[in-house]
C-alpha cells in the first residue's frame, strides 16, 4: 500500500485546524448558551440566539462530515466496526439535541428495546443521526421520534418528524451521487451524501447498508438508515 | 439523573486553552463539583496525578508543544498512577483518527467530542461511573492485582448479561494472556471469533501463538488482522517481532516501515526499526530511525539515554563525526535530571573522542564518567557500572575498576549473565583477573546471611530477620535476593504487629526492585498480593 507523504503532512495540518476550529465552535456555542441564560427575559434576543445555535451546530456537522468524507476518499478512515447498545446510541443523539430542539418547542424521544445491539462504526452512525436530528429543527412542528428495530434482514435506525415531509423529488431516490444543487433549495445534499457513504461502508455477507427517505402517514419526513445485522 | 452530583469527587481538567478550562470548570460546577483542579500542560497533569489520585480526569488530546493527551495517559498507566476506579475522559476534536493512530494499547474510558455538549458530558461521566460501580468487585480485584479473581469476575458478569460484553471478554482475554493461561485465552478468542472476524480477538490469538513460539500461526493471525484493518498498528509490531524471531530481519524491517506510515509517533516502534535495520546492515535507515527515536522520545516516558548513544554510534559509522558529538551534547541536556544518563553521556563521549583520535579529550571524558558514576553508584544499572569499570581499566585505573566490579558482583551474585559479563570485561581489556575467588567469597557471604535471616524468620522473629537482610542490603542495594527476603520479613512483621510507615515503604521499595527478576516471579507475585492485601484491609477499615 503506497502512502503519499504530502497526504500525511496535509492530514496533520487538517488535524490541527480541526482542533482549532472545534475549540472556536465550542466557545461560540457556550457563549450563546450564556447569552440565552442572561437574556431569557428579552424576547427580541431569542430568534438571534436560536439562529446562532442552529448555524453553529450545522457548521460543526458539515465540518465533521466533510472531514470524514475527505478521509474516506483518501483511504485515511478506518471503519471501527464493533458491538454497541442501540439504546445508548439513541440516548446520546437525544442528549446532543434535546436542549437545542427545546428552543423551538420541539420534543424529542426514542423507542427501542433495551437489549437491541448493533454492529457498526459508532462514530459514523452517530454523525449521520446527529445531522438528521439537527436538521429537524427547521422542519418539525413539535416532535421528533427516533426508533430502532430489526426488520428480519437489517437493523433499522429511524428518525421521523411531524413536519411537511420531504419534497417529492428526493423521496426514495437516495443515491451515492449528489442530486443537483438547485433541487435542494438551500441544501447542498451533503448530509444525504454522507449518510449514503456511511451506509455503504457497512456490509455483512450479502447484506449492504442503505438509506431510505419516505414521508410517513401524517405527512412528516421519515429518514431510515439500514445497517446489516 | 436529577439526584446525580459530582459533589465530593476530585476532578482534574487538562487543557491548554484558558477559555476551555474555565468553560469545563463551569460545566462541572453545574453538576455539583466542588473539587476541581486545572492544569495547562501534559507534564503538569502527570505531576499532579502523581501527587493525588483523582476520581475524574478530563484531558484534551491537543496540549500544545509538550506531551499530548495520549502520552499523558500512556505515562500514567505505565507508572501505575491510574487506578481502575478513576475515570479518564479524552476530549478531542477528532475521535476517529485518535482511536486508530497511536497506541491501541491504552484507551481512555471515554471520548468526548468537541464542541463539548453539557448534556453529553453529564451522560458520559454518569455512564462510566455506573459501569465501574456495577463492576465494583472486579475493580477491587484489579486494584489488588488479584488477577485470578478478576478473571473469574469477568466471567460472572459476562454470564449475567452485562451490556459491555465485548469489553469484558477483551479484558478477560488480556488478563489470561498476562497470567500465561494460554489455553483459556485461546478458548475465549475462538468463541468470540465464531460469529465474526473480530480484530481484537484475532490479535490476542496471535499473541498467544507468539508466547507459545508458534511463529507461523502467529504471523497468520497478525496478517489477518492487518487485512481486516490496514491501520491496526499493533499487529504490524507483533508481526515484525515474529519475523525477527524466525531470523528474517529483512521482512521485519519492511513490516515496521509500513506500520510507521500509519503511526509514526511510537518510540518503541522506531527503536525496533533502528535495531532491525542494524541487524540488516542498513546503516542509513538505522541512523534515521535512531534520530526519529530520539526526537519522538522527547516527551515520552519510553525514551532511553541509550537511544542517543546508539544514534551517536550510527552517526560515527556513517562518518558524521560532528553530528555524533552534538548528539552527546543533546543527551547531556536531556539527562539534566537523570544522573545515570549523564554517566552514559560521558562514556559515549569518551568512545567518540577515542574513535576520532582525540586522546586528551577521551581521558577527560573518562574521568568525568567515573566522577558522575560515584554520584549515583547505588542506583545505576549494572551495564552502566560495568561500562564505567571498562573505561577505568582502559586508562589504567585498576583499583577503581575493581571497586566497581566488586559492587556489581555483590548486587548480582546469583546472576550468571552478569557474572559472565564481569569476566568478559577483563578479557576484553586483556587484564588478568581472578573473579572466581571474589565471586565465591561473595556467594559464601550470601549463604551465611540467608541462613541467619531465614532462621530468624522461621523462629518468628521478623524484626531481627529484616534487620539481617537490610544490613546486607547496605553492601548490595540492588541484590534481588536480599530485596525479596527483606520484603518478605517486613510483610510477615506487619501481619503480626500491624502496619507501620517504615515497613510499608521498605517492602514496597524492595518489591519494586524485584519486579523485573523473572526468576523470582512467583515469590514476587505472592508478596505483592500480600502487600496489597494488607493495604486494602487497612483502607477498608478506615472507611
Amino acid at each position: 500500500m503506497s502512502f503519499d507523504k504530502t497526504n500525511l503532512d496535509f492530514s496533520t495540518l487538517v488535524a490541527s485546524i480541526a482542533h482549532d476550529m472545534k475549540n472556536s465552535l465550542g466557545l461560540i456555542l457556550n457563549s450563546s448558551d450564556t447569552i440565552h441564560t442572561l437574556c431569557d427575559t428579552v424576547p427580541e434576543v431569542q430568534p438571534h440566539i436560536k439562529q446562532l445555535q442552529f448555524e453553529s451546530r450545522r457548521l460543526n456537522n458539515d465540518f465533521i462530515q466533510l472531514l470524514t468524507l475527505y478521509r474516506i476518499e483518501n483511504k485515511q478512515y478506518f471503519t471501527d466496526l464493533s458491538e454497541h447498545s442501540i439504546v445508548d446510541c439513541l440516548e446520546e443523539v437525544v442528549l446532543q439535541n434535546i436542549d437545542f430542539l427545546a428552543l423551538n418547542n420541539i420534543n424529542i424521544f426514542y423507542e427501542c428495546s433495551d437489549e437491541l445491539m448493533g454492529f457498526f462504526d459508532q462514530n459514523l452512525v452517530l454523525g449521520v443521526l446527529n445531522t438528521v436530528v439537527n436538521n429537524t429543527y427547521r422542519y418539525a412542528k413539535s416532535s421528533v421520534a427516533m426508533r430502532a428495530f430489526n426488520d428480519g434482514h437489517c437493523l433499522i435506525l429511524e428518525v421521523s418528524d411531524d413536519g411537511q415531509g420531504y419534497p417529492s423529488n428526493i423521496l426514495n431516490t437516495a443515491t451515492i451521487e449528489l442530486p443537483p444543487l438547485n433541487s435542494m433549495k438551500g441544501h447542498t445534499g451533503l448530509g444525504l451524501h454522507f449518510a449514503e457513504i456511511v451506509a455503504g461502508l457497512h456490509k455483512n455477507g450479502d447484506c449492504q447498508g442503505g438509506v431510505t427517505l419516505t414521508n410517513n402517514d401524517t405527512g412528516g419526513a421519515c429518514f431510515q438508515l439500514r445497517l446489516p445485522k | 439523573m436529577s439526584l446525580w452530583s459530582l459533589e465530593g469527587k476530585s476532578i482534574l481538567v487538562v487543557d491548554d486553552y484558558a477559555e476551555m478550562r474555565s468553560m469545563l470548570r463551569h460545566m462541572l460546577h453545574s453538576f455539583g463539583a466542588d473539587n476541581i483542579s486545572s492544569v495547562s500542560t501534559g507534564e503538569d497533569a502527570i505531576k499532579k496525578i502523581a501527587e493525588t489520585a483523582f476520581d475524574i480526569i478530563l484531558c484534551d488530546y491537543n496540549l500544545g508543544d509538550g506531551k499530548d493527551g495520549q502520552e499523558v495517559l500512556e505515562e500514567i498507566k505505565f507508572r501505575d498512577l491510574l487506578p481502575y476506579s478513576s475515570i479518564f475522559i479524552m476530549v478531542t476534536a477528532e475521535i476517529s483518527s485518535l482511536k486508530v493512530m497511536g497506541a491501541l494499547e491504552h484507551q481512555p474510558d471515554e471520548y468526548l467530542s468537541k464542541p463539548v455538549n453539557r448534556s453529553l458530558m453529564q451522560a458520559r461521566i454518569h455512564k462510566v461511573e455506573e459501569k465501574k460501580r456495577k463492576l465494583g468487585a472486579l475493580a477491587d480485584a484489579l486494584a489488588v492485582k488479584n488477577y485470578t479473581q478478576a478473571i473469574a469476575l469477568c466471567q460472572y458478569h459476562i454470564d449475567n448479561g452485562a451490556k459491555n460484553r465485548q469489553e469484558l471478554l477483551k479484558l478477560q482475554c488480556d488478563l489470561l494472556i498476562q497470567e500465561r493461561m494460554l489455553d483459556q485465552a485461546t478458548d475465549v478468542c475462538q468463541s468470540v471469533l465464531q460469529d465474526r472476524p473480530i480484530q481484537w480477538a484475532m490479535f490476542a490469538l496471535g499473541k498467544v501463538h507468539f508466547q507459545r513460539q508458534e511463529y507461523t500461526e502467529a504471523k497468520a493471525q497478525f496478517t489477518s488482522v492487518i487485512q481486516t484493518n490496514e491501520a491496526f498498528v499493533g499487529a504490524y509490531d507483533w508481526l515484525a517481532e515474529s519475523y525477527r524471531q524466525t531470523n528474517d530481519p529483512s521482512t521485519a524491517q519492511s513490516t515496521l516501515e509500513t506500520a510507521l506510515q500509519w503511526s509514526s509517533k511510537s518510540v518503541t516502534r522506531l527503536r525496533s526499526l533502528a535495531e532491525v535495520a542494524e541487524e540488516n546492515g542498513d546503516l542509513k535507515t538505522a541512523e534515521m530511525a535512531w534520530e526519529k527515536t530520539v526526537k519522538t522520545g522527547k516527551n515520552s516516558i519510553q525514551s532511553r539515554p541509550t537511544d542517543f548513544t546508539q544514534l551517536a554510534k550510527a552517526q560515527l559509522s556513517n562518518g558524521k563525526n560532528k553530528e555524533a558529538l552534538k548528539t552527546v551534547e543533546r543527551l547531556k541536556f536531556s539527562a539534566s535530571s537523570n544522573p545515570e544518563g549523564k554517566v552514559i553521556a560521558a562514556i559515549a563521549l569518551e568512545g567518540i573522542q577515542k574513535n576520532l583520535g582525540n586522546t586528551t579529550a577521551a581521558e577527560a571524558a573518562a574521568q568525568d564518567a567515573f566522577l558522575l558514576y560515584k554520584k549515583c553508584e547505588n542506583s545505576v544499572s549494572h551495564d552502566v557500572a560495568l561500562e564505567t569499570a571498562s573505561s577505568c581499566l582502559a586508562r589504567g585505573a585498576i583499583a577503581e575498576a575493581a571497586d566497581i566490579v566488586n559492587a556489581v558482583a555483590h548486587n548480582f551474585h546469583d546472576n550468571p549473565n552478569v557474572l559472565s559479563k564481569i569476566n568478559k570485561l577483563y578479557e576484553t581489556a586483556g587484564i588478568e583477573h581472578n573473579s572466581a575467588d571474589m565471586i565465591a567469597e561473595i556467594k559464601q557471604q550470601m549463604i551465611t546471611i540467608n541462613k541467619q535471616g531465614v532462621t530468624l524468620l522461621e523462629a518468628g522473629d521478623f524484626r531481627a530477620s529484616a534487620g539481617v537482610f537490610e544490613k546486607a542490603l547496605d553492601l548490595a542495594p540492588q541484590n534481588t535476593f536480599l530485596n525479596v527476603n527483606t520484603a518478605h520479613a517486613h510483610i510477615m512483621l506487619m501481619r503480626q504487629s500491624g502496619l507501620t510507615e517504615e515497613s510499608l515503604t521498605t517492602s514496597r521499595h524492595c518489591l519494586d526492585l524485584v519486579k523485573s527478576d523473572t526468576k523470582l516471579g512467583e515469590r514476587y507475585r505472592m508478596l505483592d498480593q500480600a502487600y496489597w492485601g494488607l493495604v486494602n484491609k487497612q483502607s477498608s477499615r478506615n472507611v
